[in-house]
């Protein structure tokens, strides 16, 4: 880990949301590939560092409990994408985005900043009882990100940490957008993943997440 | 994931005894009723001084000692000085300005300046108003004898002043937006406490940048330079929090104890103290790796590079375990994972690449042990082979594997407690062998390893004893493949085993091969326990290589005895390559091979059939072998016909095919023992045909034999030849037999018109005509005289096709070489010969046929352009002629030269 830190970030990325939404899940997903359900609540921050292709990206997790709300300032500062996730089982938290992490992410990032709507826990709920719709969410992430063409898909994702659903396109589709790879990186990069991922999972493939890292799902309704 | 990082070394033992005889005075004074309970309240050290400011106006001076003993820092202290500042408050903060021997003391609401020599005021600077106070740690000016310091006091503001020797003057000030609590300064920047938010202010400009809100009530304020434009500071649930100059935090924050009393940094560790404990966390990985446990600690800082606590009496040295000691005690705890990170971090700590390396090596070797003593083969392996370990070290762990001539002893210090495998298995057999795989793996896996090659002695020779010991047939390619193992040790243990076949590789390999083959032959004897790999055969082939003479008669003796077929292949399976030449020593083996019959016959069979060698000498031999062997038959009369005949087939192919033994011998023999077929093929050979036909037509009777014969002698003969052949035969039909007898003459007519008639036989029909009889019936040489007069005809007419056609190319040919003749050419005044480039002097010049014009004296041949190189001579095959080519060539013409006048 030392060693990774000395090279400099070439990108830095902010989750921020309420307390107990799968922020830090999120990025375990991404970046070890499983799922922990007796994740610890996150305290102050983490800090994780992930290749893509030559560069270096530092993903910054926050906690999202009340008490620490007043740090997440220095943590915000020369980021130039903004997570914003929220449990989609739960009206409150995607309120509270607005509420208590836009001013931040307004003031203190970068400017320009891409601002990523995330809901997590899609697994968890069917069409029927999801507090959120998507119709809102997506709406929220136009109006977050004034410049965003609207022929292009919208800043939302619905992911899930448990089954790996849009985990890898919504981290791919955020470095992409910051620092595009070439062909070949690109399938470096694939396979590095495949290899740590199958290291993980002892062998076994997901097809599920597989499926899920080759098309995008979330946009298939517009 | 805890380490002993640090530990704690008293350095001042008790300040009670500070100043017995200024207590003495003071208590004179006040009456001992009155005494106050003295407390440190703050520290500071500078080189090897310790000051102690207490709570009751006393600035106290020690100096101490850092010793080593046993590999750990100890502290010895004195007292040397001390001064009571006048009044009994609390001195709250002592700063060292070392290099203008000044300390800055915040003592009574504000700040001035002590001399370090005699802790005497120093009386030409000013003191300055302030609550607390704070030196640059990383000054932007370039005079080393000026400090800047930074003062907080009760307003909203903070004052900048230069300090030097002996003054304190003020900078400027600069406003807050609330009251500042404490501070650090590196460079322009300062980072502030306020009482309820921390703020960076940039002393140039006056821009302030906003860091965090804390709650004054749950949390007590800490700002701690940590890098260049970096601080610590305390957050809330007691968090260290990072946070550059800019605002930013670049590292995760590390989670302290609660009620925190002090807060200190050294690389990589955060140290936080509460009134309990000090807690060592890591900004690594932001884990807490050692709890200390400390009752009442007041300060703890980092001094110059030292960390100190104190409680209220005591002065503790916080010392870094040398991160050499942390890994022996994770190693000692079989953490090997943690302690191999730990290695791998620590080599920023200031060691050169190769030291580390080296240390990194025995730290691997360490662990290697450990998972070694702990069945795990394969990470052992792993760091054995990274960790590059002395093979040998891990073959002393194995009774008797060592060889006896070795005088390797192990490492110092020990890489391992381990005494030998025996105690590590309890004697378990199955485990032992599981141990001796492991090591005959390991020892395969390194033996053609550069790093070896110290230690090939050592390593091959473990490698055998093991081989031996677990009958694997690896023992045999081992010791052949440039094995370096002792040999008397290896001896014995493989006769112990019974090994003899991989001994006696052993001594080949070595070179003896005296003793090499003394084994064999005794195994094969059946005096030792033989191998399936040895036999005669094998045998034969190892001598094949030998070059000593005198081993390869010795043994070729015993060899042969054993059993003469196989023992001959040791001369005739040699030198595979170099078989067209005959071996140096034929004659000499021929000579030793007298005695053994059926080899002789072998050797020679290989010299001719196999080498090919055209040696009469051979032949002859050969063949006279054969024919021995047939008269032999022929003698015992009772020998099955099949044999027999076998044998004369024999003899007759070889006579057959070979022409380079002596006929006449073979010839007087076979007539001596009434071989006829064996005769007429020698006939044969000497081109006797009539006689050869005569002994196959008329003595055999076997006229299939006859023809065979004709065609093949006739085969790739002249025409005129075949023609004589085939009459010669002819006429052994016609003639009458010698006996008279009817009916062999009737058979003899019908073999001569069959062969007449037959299309394999060739005759030059005139010749045939004058020999058939005047009363044979047309129809019966019908077949024959059809065919005699169409092959005529063909000829004739192939032949006029023939003239015809070359009559056609000479036509062509000399049409050509008159177009080339009648051309002329124009040479004018200016024109130049095209190899010297000079003009035409004389009327004589030359031209290719390619048009290049030269002077007839700068071409250095006719057919060849001087100037192109082209060759123009065109050989061609001429059709008519037997001689195959004939030579065409388009000459160049010489011409007279037609000069017009211009």
């Amino acid at each position: 880990m030392q060693a990774e830190r000395k090279n400099k970030a070439n990108l830095k990325v902010i989750i921020l949301g309420e307390f107990n939404v799968g922020k830090t899940s999120l990025i375990k997903r991404y970046k070890e590939g499983k799922f922990d359900p007796q994740e610890e609540p996150t305290i102050g921050a983490s800090f994780y560092l992930k290749r893509w292709g030559p560069h270096n990206v530092a993903i910054w997790d926050t906690a999202g409990q009340e008490r620490f709300m007043s740090l997440s300032a220095l943590y915000c500062r020369g980021t130039k994408a903004a997570i914003l996730a929220f449990d989609i089982s739960q009206k409150d938290t995607f309120n509270q985005l607005e509420k208590r992490f836009l001013p931040l992410v307004n003031s203190h990032t970068e400017e320009n900043c891409l601002i990523v709507i995330v809901g997590c826990k899609v697994d968890a709920v069917l069409e029927s009882n999801r507090q959120v719709h998507r119709e809102t969410a997506i709406a929220l992430a136009r109006e977050l990100n004034p410049t965003w063409k609207p022929e292009k898909p919208p800043p939302y994702y619905e992911t899930s940490s448990i089954t790996g659903e849009n985990v890898n396109a919504l981290f791919e589709f955020i470095f992409e957008y910051f620092l595009p790879l070439s062909e070949s990186e690109k399938n470096q990069y694939n396979q590095m993943n495949k290899r740590t991922k199958h290291s993980v999972r002892d062998g076994t493939v997901d097809l599920q997440s597989k499926s899920v890292s080759t098309k995008r799902k979330c946009c298939s309704l517009l | 994931m805890s380490i002993r990082a640090f530990e704690l070394v008293p350095a001042i033992e008790t300040v009670t005894q500070i100043s017995p005889a200024h207590d003495k005075s003071k208590s004179s004074e006040r009456g001992p009723q009155l005494q106050v309970q003295q407390q440190i309240e703050c520290i500071e050290s500078c080189g090897k001084n310790i000051f102690i400011g207490t709570n009751d106006g006393y600035i106290i001076e020690y100096s101490f000692d850092e010793k080593m003993l046993n590999g750990r820092t100890g502290y010895e202290s004195h007292q040397t000085k001390h001064r009571f500042l006048g009044q009994k408050k609390p001195v709250n903060q002592l700063k060292a300005a070392s290099a203008l021997y000044r300390l800055l003391v915040q003592f009574d609401g504000s700040v001035f300046m002590l001399s370090m020599f005699d802790l005497e005021p120093v009386t030409t600077a000013s003191k300055a108003k302030a609550t607390s106070f704070c030196l640059n740690e990383n000054p932007d000016s370039n005079n080393p004898f000026s400090v800047q310091m930074c003062t907080a006091s009760k307003k909203k503001q903070l004052h900048l002043f230069t300090v030097t020797e002996d003054r304190i003057m003020h900078d400027h000030e600069i406003q807050l937006p609330d009251l500042p609590v404490t501070m650090a300064m590196d460079g322009s920047h300062i980072c502030i406490a306020l009482t309820s938010q921390y703020i960076v202010i940039n002393c140039d400009t006056n821009r302030l940048q906003d860091l965090f809100p804390y709650d004054s009530e749950t949390t007590m304020p800490f700002v701690k330079r940590v890098a260049k434009e970096e601080f610590l500071l305390s957050g809330p649930s007691a968090l260290g929090m990072f946070a550059s100059a800019s605002g930013i935090s670049q590292r995760p924050p590390v989670h302290m104890i609660d009620n925190l009393a002090s807060i200190c940094y050294s690389h990589p560790y955060v140290l936080a103290m509460n009134e309990q404990f000090i807690t060592v966390h890591s900004v690594i990985d932001q884990q807490q790796k050692q709890i200390i446990s400390f009752n009442g600690g007041r300060v703890l800082g980092e001094f110059d590079g030292r960390i100190f606590v104190a409680s209220a009496r005591e002065v503790y040295g916080v010392v870094p375990v040398p991160w050499e000691i942390q890994i022996q005690s994770l190693l000692a705890d079989k953490r090997i994972t943690e302690a191999l990170d730990l290695a791998r971090n620590s080599y920023k700590t200031g060691l050169t690449k190769d030291r580390f390396n080296k240390i990194y090596e025995t730290i691997q070797q360490q662990a290697g042990f450990i998972e070694f003593s702990q069945h795990r083969f394969s990470e052992a392996v792993e760091l054995f082979k990274s960790g590059l370990v002395d093979a040998r070290e891990v073959i002393s762990l194995y009774p008797l594997l060592m060889p006896r001539s070795s005088n390797y002893t192990r490492a110092v210090p020990a890489l391992h407690d381990l005494a030998d495998i025996r105690q590590i298995t309890h004697g378990n057999q199955q485990q032992m062998s599981e141990y001796k795989q492991f090591l005959a793996d390991f020892l395969e896996d390194i033996r053609e390893t550069r790093r070896v090659l110290a230690c090939r002695e050592e390593v091959d020779t473990a490698l055998v004893k093991l081989y031996a010991e677990m009958d694997t047939d690896k023992l045999c390619k081992l010791v052949q493949n440039n094995c370096k193992a002792d040999l008397s040790d290896c001896t014995e243990v493989l006769q112990q085993h019974g090994r003899y076949h991989a001994l006696a590789l052993l001594h080949r390999a070595r070179g003896d091969l005296n003793s090499a083959l003394a084994l064999w032959t005794r195994m094969l004897d059946g005096e030792l326990e033989g191998d399936p790999l040895v036999n005669i055969k094998y045998m034969a082939k190892i001598l094949t290589s030998v070059t000593d003479q005198h081993l390869m008669w010795k043994y070729a003796d015993w060899l042969l005895k054993k059993d003469e077929k196989l023992g001959v292949t040791m001369f005739t399976c040699q030198s595979v390559d170099g078989a067209e030449l005959e071996p140096a020593q034929a004659p000499a083996v021929l000579e030793f091979l007298q005695r053994y019959p059926e080899a002789l016959l072998k050797y020679l069979e290989y010299l001719v059939f196999s080498l090919r060698l055209e040696k009469e000498k051979y032949h002859t031999h050969l063949a006279l072998l054969y024919m021995n062997n047939v008269q032999n038959l022929m003698k015992t009369n009772n020998t099955e016909q099949g044999l027999l005949e076998d044998a004369r087939r024999r003899l007759q192919t070889m006579l057959q095919d070979s022409s380079a033994y002596r006929v006449h011998i073979l010839l007087g023999k076979a007539q001596e023992l009434e071989l006829s077929a064996e005769c007429a093929i020698l006939h044969g050979k000497l081109e006797e045909h009539e006689q050869a036909l005569e002994i196959l037509v008329h003595r055999l009777r076997d006229y299939a034999a006859a023809e065979q014969y004709c065609s093949v002698n006739a085969r790739g003969r002249s025409r005129s030849y075949r023609h004589k052949l085939f009459y010669n035969l002819l006429t052994a039909y016609m003639s009458q037999p010698a006996d008279g007898n009817t009916e062999t003459a009737k058979a003899l007519m019908e073999a001569a018109i069959s062969l007449l008639n037959s299309s394999k036989a060739e005759f030059d029909g005139a010749e045939v005509l004058r020999l058939i009889p005047e009363d044979w019936p047309i129809s019966l040489v019908r077949q024959f005289l059809v065919r005699t007069v169409r092959r005529s005809q063909h000829e004739c007419r192939m032949k006029l096709v023939e003239q015809a056609l070359a009559q056609g190319a000479r036509a062509g040919a000399e049409v050509a070489t008159a177009s080339v003749m009648n051309r002329s050419e124009i040479v004018t005044e200016d024109r130049c010969c095209a190899v010297c480039h000079k003009p035409f002097r004389d009327p004589q010049f030359l031209r290719y046929p390619n048009g290049i014009v030269s002077h007839i004296h700068c071409s250095n041949h006719r057919h060849i352009c001087p100037v192109t190189g082209k060759l123009f001579k065109v050989i061609l095959p001429h059709p008519r002629s037997g001689s195959p080519t004939k030579t065409t060539s388009f000459q160049s013409s010489v011409t007279k030269p037609q000069i017009r006048e211009s």
